[in-house]
């Protein structure tokens, strides 16, 4: 059951299981209590995807960069131009 | 579709100001992804999840240098989602390193890493940037969620990273990992159970529940 109702969660389950899911859930207490659960996990989850890179205590010194250092990007620069030499 | 120019890339060749037009885009999700495909929960006593920033930067460095190869082959298709397809890239170099690490760190021994009193390979090192405030300055506002993420074994981290994170379909996750749709589906699966079940331990410890 664990299956059909993680597949349920995120929408993949077709046909004749998700029928069959969808049925049991709506008897089975314990199985829709842990639908719902998983369907509140995979929001939170979709959410980390949209956070940004800064992080909730912006005060702190160092924050994480939101692009590559300096040096990195001059090593990225110059590997392109290598690979436009390349070809 | 008109590219804006930036006076960065105002002197590039067309192809390559096309290509950093979509490297701003995505930068920030990439750097975003690659933290957490790069946090591992082995920090020993620390009671913080290890990110190492070196490793994200590495990520997506790499990713941005094959991305360039592969545009400049005609491998990005028009009108795809040129971040899904950068995560693609970085996915796929993240698996890789890993294979190879995973490989290379087998035979390893405590006298390789100390013969002679030399250092140990670059790999053995802790970066400087692997401090409890930096790891904690990584995390996001979901901090649970993301010490409960970090738990999970490696495989099933990054289906769940891949498909409920990322939202990758189950065929393209498939196809990144290397593996059949079918062991995605089960993974998953097991993934968001074992993730619950974590929080509601996590939960139950602090009087929540």
């Amino acid at each position: 059951m664990a299956l059909f109702l993680s597949g349920l969660s995120d929408g993949t389950l077709r046909g004749l299981t998700r029928w069959y899911a969808e049925q049991h859930t709506a008897r089975c207490d314990h199985c829709a209590a842990s639908l719902r659960a998983l369907l509140a996990l995979r929001q939170r989850l979709r959410a980390l995807g949209h956070l940004p890179v800064t992080a909730a205590i912006p005060d702190l010194p160092d924050a994480p960069l939101q692009t590559l250092t300096p040096e990195r990007r001059a090593a990225v620069e110059a590997a392109w131009t290598q690979i436009e030499n390349n070809s | 579709m008109t590219v804006p120019e930036t006076p960065k890339n105002a002197d590039a060749p067309p192809d390559r100001a096309r290509f950093m037009e979509m490297v701003r885009r995505c930068e920030m999700a990439l750097l975003r992804a690659a933290r957490r495909l790069c946090r591992s929960g082995s920090g020993g006593a620390s009671r913080y999840a290890v990110v190492s920033e070196d490793c994200a930067q590495d990520l997506v460095q790499d990713a941005l240098v094959r991305g360039y190869e592969a545009y400049r082959q005609g491998r990005f298709r028009e009108g795809s989602s040129p971040q899904a397809w950068f995560l693609r890239i970085l996915t796929n170099g993240f698996i890789n390193e890993h294979r190879r690490r995973t490989r290379w760190e087998a035979g390893v021994t405590v006298d390789t890493l100390t013969a002679q009193g030399a250092a140990g390979p670059p790999s053995t090192h802790a970066a400087a940037s692997e401090t409890p405030e930096r790891a904690l300055l990584a995390d996001t506002l979901d901090e649970p969620l993301e010490r409960a993420l970090v738990a999970l074994p490696e495989s099933l981290r990054l289906c769940l990273l891949l498909v409920d994170v990322e939202e990758y379909s189950y065929a393209e996750a498939a196809e990144t990992l290397g593996v059949p749709v079918g062991t995605v589906r089960s993974r998953l699966s097991r993934a968001r159970f074992q993730l619950q079940e974590s929080l509601h331990d996590y939960a139950k410890d602090r009087g929540l529940l």
